[in-house]
């Protein structure tokens, strides 16, 4: 969240002394990033410079400048509606205020974890489903704590938000007024994000049911997260064993584990006697 | 990141899957899970609860296994390693019998925030253990320095002998008194029988502690677990090994007793000197069927005419010895671990401690403790049950004289010392035990009383204070205490005294009226004070006479402890003038101030020219 590129706002002045508009400050650092050596050239983009690599993939670069107001300093993006108030430090300290305010703030950091990694756990997902930081908005919003089963936390958040995005797609940016994380009433990432956990749903329904047994109960949520990670916490040996005819270690290989892991463990101990 | 060191069985899972996560992200090949049932018929001794096996090819080809074990309470009580099918026990040093590998030494930690660090750490220690034993370098080095854990893995009985012996060069007869539950041995009878008896009291009537001979073999290195004797006839090529005489040593015990030998086997391992023990079993009776009794050791012999030479042979022979450890109780050991510098010169110390009450019996306490060989204790007092909040005695003494007692309690904890009692006041002291005071190397008056002490100060004067002594007291409440410690030079008691034993230093200044509480008897008071706030005042007293006893001073020297100004104030009072005028910054009190107790021409002092006067 906090990549990007800064300047002090008295730095950023114009050919004749004025101060630089947003898109002249894009320009900018499109020009500087420009060497030459890319075959796509850097694009001014609404929030950002757009640099495009070889692989097809891209790395999207905003531009701030901060601005000392009242004794502190506030940043501004460079956005394609003029320079907004819109900083990451001040997302993060949104959702730093938004775990203390929580009941169990550890726990709704980990279903804002879980359910990114939901969004993330399926390639053909990228890019079409809503942003990490649209998600962590609703969760924040739509928080289902529960303190002895953190899966039923789990289910009744991510029911809570599929819910919340039945009713309405547009997620508001909690730190910037006037401005959205979502485009439009209709947001296809929103969408996207809201049938996918209505699939979810389906799949983990058996999980509450009183006869759903250990193992039926881990094949649920493998099925969510697309992995053998937690059947294979409860897979028999046999299938252990299987997989064990597998190249053997050699001991210095292992050996290396020792100074690797060294900060874990002191042979001297602490220092305090009694 | 949550902090998996949590709690409780959800705690335990969790660090379990932490511990997973890193061997399947870090190891470089597989390992395998082991069942639970694996894991108990694995370690049958030992309560671990989840395991997994690691491959490992070594450098000589030959693939072994390393467990990686936990128990419930992890990621508490850090995980162990075992190498799979070990070695025959005493084979390879830190390699236990089913396998479990010592690898950290006692004081090691280990961080239970992140399991899977520890674990992998362990492994790698675990296989670099191997490594360096299949090298071979450490085995017989590891075995000879660290020979005590050996032995104790060999031992056969789990009895340990206690010893007494300075566990040096070279080999001798030592005596050894064999107890219902305990086996002493000391270096001789008058050693081992002050030892008994102070630890286990006077014996009645004429009764004393019967002790025998037995042998000391000093080993010019430790021995290899193969080099343990198993026979009576092992223990003898053992002590020939280490030369002729020491052979001689263990024949001349057995020849002259016709009795199982004692032998205990001294030799350097690292960090030190250490000490094991081996018993032989020849001269056991054996009870025939038909309720016959022999006596194989003295059999064919009466017991005047059993030949030396035949009696050594038949106790070092084919039978079997017994191994067992041994605890150092000697004074070296006791007090510092023998690595204490201080402590062989303190134990050649003698004190006298004058008022064995609140102040004097943990001030004797703790020098006991320190290892000051021999203190005498005066006081002519009964204990009684107002004393008991503040003193080292307990509601067992009430009744009983407290110079006595705290004797009899210091003799019995560290029976080595010689701590002796006198039910005496200072005044007889001072007529009658002028040798005690004489002999001393620091005399510790904690009376509170200026009679006792204004008298023992002359006496000091007039004998020219060869021997330095310490006069320790507190103030109201304890908010300040004492340590006036008087050498030859510098102020006399007196000096810094009004006529009737007012200090002319005080700290602390109360209202009026308040500094003492009368009991409803004739003329009885007493200055009311914690046992906690007490504890300062006693070590600083204790700590100058660690001083005097050590590291003298040139003159006299007094030393001040000051409760918490914050504490002071609440109780009402203030500091004095004394105190402020030294310039120390007092904001938030508890400190220690050191000051000169100088001399000025007092009467006491001019007690001294008198005496000189009259030596002429
Ligand atoms: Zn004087």
């Amino acid at each position: 969240m906090d990549d990007g590129v800064y300047f002090m706002k008295a730095d950023l002045v114009g050919d004749r002394g004025a101060e630089m508009t947003s898109l002249q400050a894009r320009q900018m650092v499109r020009d500087a990033v420009d060497d030459g050596g890319f075959k796509r050239k850097p694009e001014v983009r609404p929030n950002c410079v757009r640099i495009f690599y070889e692989k097809g993939y891209h790395v999207d670069m905003p531009v701030y400048r901060k601005v000392e107001e009242n004794g502190t300093t506030v940043y501004e993006l460079a956005s394609s509606s003029g320079w907004k108030r819109s900083d990451a430090r001040d997302v993060t300290k949104w959702f730093d205020d938004a775990r203390s305010n929580s009941n169990d703030g550890a726990q709704l950091r980990r279903l804002v974890r879980e359910i990114k990694k939901f969004a993330r756990s399926r390639t053909s997902w990228s890019g079409s489903i809503l942003s990490g930081f649209g998600i962590t908005a609703l969760v924040v919003d739509c928080q289902r704590l529960n303190a002895n089963r953190e899966d039923r936390a789990l289910y009744d958040t991510m029911k809570a938000v599929r819910d919340r995005l039945n009713y309405n797609l547009v997620v508001a940016h909690p730190v910037t007024p006037n401005d959205f994380i979502t485009s439009g009433s209709d947001d296809a990432k929103a969408r996207m994000l809201r049938d996918k956990l209505s699939q979810a749903l389906t799949w983990l329904a058996p999980l509450f049911e009183t006869d759903c047994t250990r193992s039926q109960a881990l094949d649920c949520w493998d099925k969510v997260y697309n992995t053998t990670y937690f059947s294979e916490r409860g897979e028999d040996e046999a299938r252990a064993a299987a997989s064990y005819a597998a190249p053997i270690a050699t001991s210095a290989a292992l050996i290396g584990l020792e100074s690797y892991a060294g900060a874990a463990v002191s042979s001297s101990g602490g220092g305090r006697h009694a | 990141m949550p902090n998996v060191a949590g709690f409780g069985a959800l705690g335990f899972e969790r660090a379990i899957v932490r511990l997973e996560a890193a061997l399947r992200e870090h190891l470089p090949a597989p390992h395998r899970r082991l069942t639970t049932e694996e894991v108990k018929a694995a370690y049958p001794s030992r309560s671990f609860e989840r395991g997994w096996r690691i491959d490992m090819l070594c450098s000589d080809d030959v693939t072994r296994q390393i467990d990686l074990l936990v128990t419930r309470a992890f990621p508490a009580g850090y995980p162990r390693t075992a190498l799979v099918n070990p070695p025959d026990m005493l084979t390879w040093p830190h390699v236990e019998r089913d396998g479990i590998l010592c690898l950290l030494p006692v004081l090691a930690e280990v961080d239970a925030e992140d399991p899977g660090q520890v674990g992998l750490n362990l492994i790698g220690r675990s296989a670099r253990l191997i490594e360096e034993l299949l090298v071979g370098d450490i085995v017989e080095r590891d075995f000879r320095e660290e020979f005590l854990t050996y032995w104790f893995y060999a031992s056969d009985v789990r009895t340990k002998v206690t010893s007494l012996i300075d566990p040096v060069c070279p080999s001798r007869k030592i005596r050894v008194w064999r107890g219902e539950d305990m086996v002493v041995a000391g270096e001789n009878e008058a050693q081992l029988n002050h030892w008994l008896v102070n630890r286990f009291g006077k014996r009645s009537g004429k009764k004393t502690f019967h002790t025998e001979s037995a042998a000391f073999l000093w080993l010019p290195q430790p021995p290899l677990p193969s080099d343990y004797p198993q026979t009576g006839a092992d223990l003898i090529a053992l002590a020939t090994s280490a030369g002729e005489v020491d052979a001689a040593i263990l024949a001349d015990v057995a020849g002259a007793h016709h009795k199982d030998v004692l032998v205990l086997i001294g030799a350097e391992g690292r960090g030190g000197a250490g000490l094991v023990a081996a018993t032989t079993t020849a001269a056991r009776k054996i009870s025939s069927r038909d309720g016959h009794v022999e006596k194989p050791l003295t059999k064919g012999f009466t017991a005047a005419g059993m030949p030396p030479a035949i009696a050594a042979a038949r106790v070092y022979s084919a039978a079997r010895v017994l191994k067992s450890e041994v605890s150092r109780a000697d004074a070296a050991w006791v007090h510092g671990r023998g690595k204490d510098p201080r402590t062989a010169r303190l134990l050649a110390k003698q004190i006298t401690v004058i008022g064995g009450g609140a102040i004097g019996s943990s001030v004797t306490a703790r020098l006991v403790r320190a290892g000051v060989g021999t203190s005498h204790i005066v006081d002519p007092q009964d204990f009684d049950w107002p004393n008991i909040g503040r003193h080292e005695l307990g509601a067992s003494s009430v009744g009983k004289n407290k110079a006595f007692e705290l004797a009899a309690r210091f003799s019995q904890d560290f029976p080595h010392l010689a701590i002796t009692g006198h039910n005496v006041g200072a005044q007889r002291l001072i007529d009658g035990y002028e040798d005690l005071l004489a002999n001393s190397d620091l005399i510790i008056a904690t009376t509170g009383s200026w009679d006792a002490e204004g008298a023992l100060n002359r006496w000091h004067v007039v004998n020219g204070r060869k021997v330095p002594i310490l006069y320790g007291w507190t103030e109201k409440h304890a908010a300040a205490g004492h340590a006036v410690l008087i050498e030859v030079k510098g102020g006399c008691l007196r000096c810094g005294m009004s006529p009737t034993g007012t200090p002319t230093f005080k700290a602390s200044l109360w209202a009026d009226g308040q500094n003492t509480v009368e009991e409803p008897s004739c003329g009885n008071h007493f200055t009311p004070y914690g046992a906690v706030e007490l504890g300062h005042v006693v070590d600083v007293i204790a700590e100058t006479a660690l001083g005097a006893l050590l590291d003298p001073p040139l003159a006299s020297r007094h030393h001040i402890w000051l409760t918490g100004t914050a504490r002071l104030e609440a109780e009402g009072a203030m500091w004095t003038d004394n105190v402020t005028l030294l310039g120390e910054d007092l904001a938030v009190g508890q400190k220690i101030l050191s000051r000169d107790w100088p001399a000025r021409e007092c009467p006491a002092c001019a007690l001294a020219e008198d005496a000189l006067i009259a030596a002429e």
